[in-house]
């Protein structure tokens, strides 16, 4: 089993969060928008209780993957918990009621090979933007959060192509769900992630960070010119060898659609 | 490839209707493409799709999010082979 393999890898570069230094905190590097990045934080990672209870719905057929996600479930948990204890250590409250809130299920996708493509492009956002914020970032525990964060949605983006391209091998007919999820996660003039799309509108959420409030201050603050692009050329060409298709822009996305629907 | 804009209109309504299974005369040239009865952004998608690989043209995004009837589609397409519209 590839979760099995999976386990063993993660066990061998597991980290706690008992290993995060929060007592070496240095105060005086701590910014205001550091605190609004961890919370933003802390509102993304919230809702992997929600994708859990929908793979385990929508994969109720496939051992394998279940027990990856549940490894998955794990580590994004972990993320959540260690950008609140960085909060707390600097007693920053976080409200209840929004990452309660993030509990809601959603419907699941189109096809489940666009259910596991959505969270490819969600492992990879997020990789490239703890990655970009790890260095932005002066106060070095936050700093060192952001770092492993990102290794480990690295790590769990491989996993997800995995099962994707396992998935499309037995059902090739939900090729087509998987190019449109990829059109419409890199067809905009803004970073869109999965999360965002479906929980957004909670009313919970009006007036506290969400997980856009981290995009918009990383592309406006934090990013270079043509930061964007260079994700979702990155996601472009992750699905591109996943598929084996020329998928680099939103024309050819759309002619391998068309290809697949003929 | 030589077309008119008429017959770009019709071929295009034809793969729009085809796409939402609604009947070949029920849909105007004017007609929000995202209002139509069956219409979601991933036919539109779809709809678009099949358009440029039919006229084997690649539509820029900018375009593609601009359209919202058969008549903006056939004026991009007929943009893109490069036609006068009629």
């Amino acid at each position: 089993m590839h979760s099995y393999d999976v386990f063993r890898q993660y066990e061998r570069h597991q980290w706690r969060l008992t290993d995060l230094p929060l007592d070496q905190i240095d105060h005086d590097l701590v910014h205001p928008d550091h605190v609004t990045m961890a919370r933003s934080a802390v509102m993304g990672e919230a809702n992997s209780i929600a994708a859990q209870h929908g793979f385990f719905n929508e994969f109720v057929d496939d051992y394998d993957f279940s027990a990856f996600v549940t490894i998955w479930g794990y580590q994004e948990l972990q993320h959540h918990y260690a950008f609140r204890a960085w909060l707390q250590a600097l007693d920053v409250p976080v409200d209840t009621a929004p990452v309660d809130a993030m509990r809601e299920p959603y419907a699941p996708g189109t096809t489940p090979a666009a259910t596991l493509a959505t969270n490819i492009v969600s492992e990879l956002t997020v990789n490239h933007v703890y990655r970009a914020l790890s260095d932005w970032v002066t106060e070095p525990v936050l700093r060192e959060i952001m770092r492993i964060a990102s290794r480990d949605e690295a790590a769990h983006a491989r996993e997800f192509i995995h099962f994707t391209r396992q998935r499309l091998a037995a059902h090739p007919d939900e090729l087509p769900s998987v190019l449109e999820t990829l059109h419409v996660y890199t067809s905009d003039a803004r970073i869109k992630h999965p999360v965002s799309v479906f929980k957004s509108e909670l009313p919970e959420l009006l007036g506290h960070e969400t997980i856009d409030t981290g995009f918009e201050f990383f592309l406006q603050q934090v990013a270079g010119d043509g930061e964007l692009d260079r994700l979702q050329v990155k996601i472009r060409r992750a699905f591109g060898t996943l598929t084996g298709l020329d998928l680099g822009s939103g024309a050819r996305i759309r002619r391998a659609l068309a290809d697949s629907l003929a | 490839m030589s077309v008119s804009q008429e017959q770009i209109v019709a071929t295009v309504t034809g793969i729009v209707t085809e796409e939402l299974g609604l009947g070949a005369d029920s849909v105007a040239p004017s007609a929000d493409l995202r209002s139509l009865q069956g219409a979601d952004s991933v036919k539109v998608l779809r709809m678009i799709a099949r358009i440029e690989r039919h006229y084997d043209v690649e539509l820029d995004d900018e375009d593609v999010f601009g359209l919202s009837s058969i008549n903006d589609v056939a004026l991009v397409v007929t943009g893109a082979l490069a036609l006068d519209p009629a």
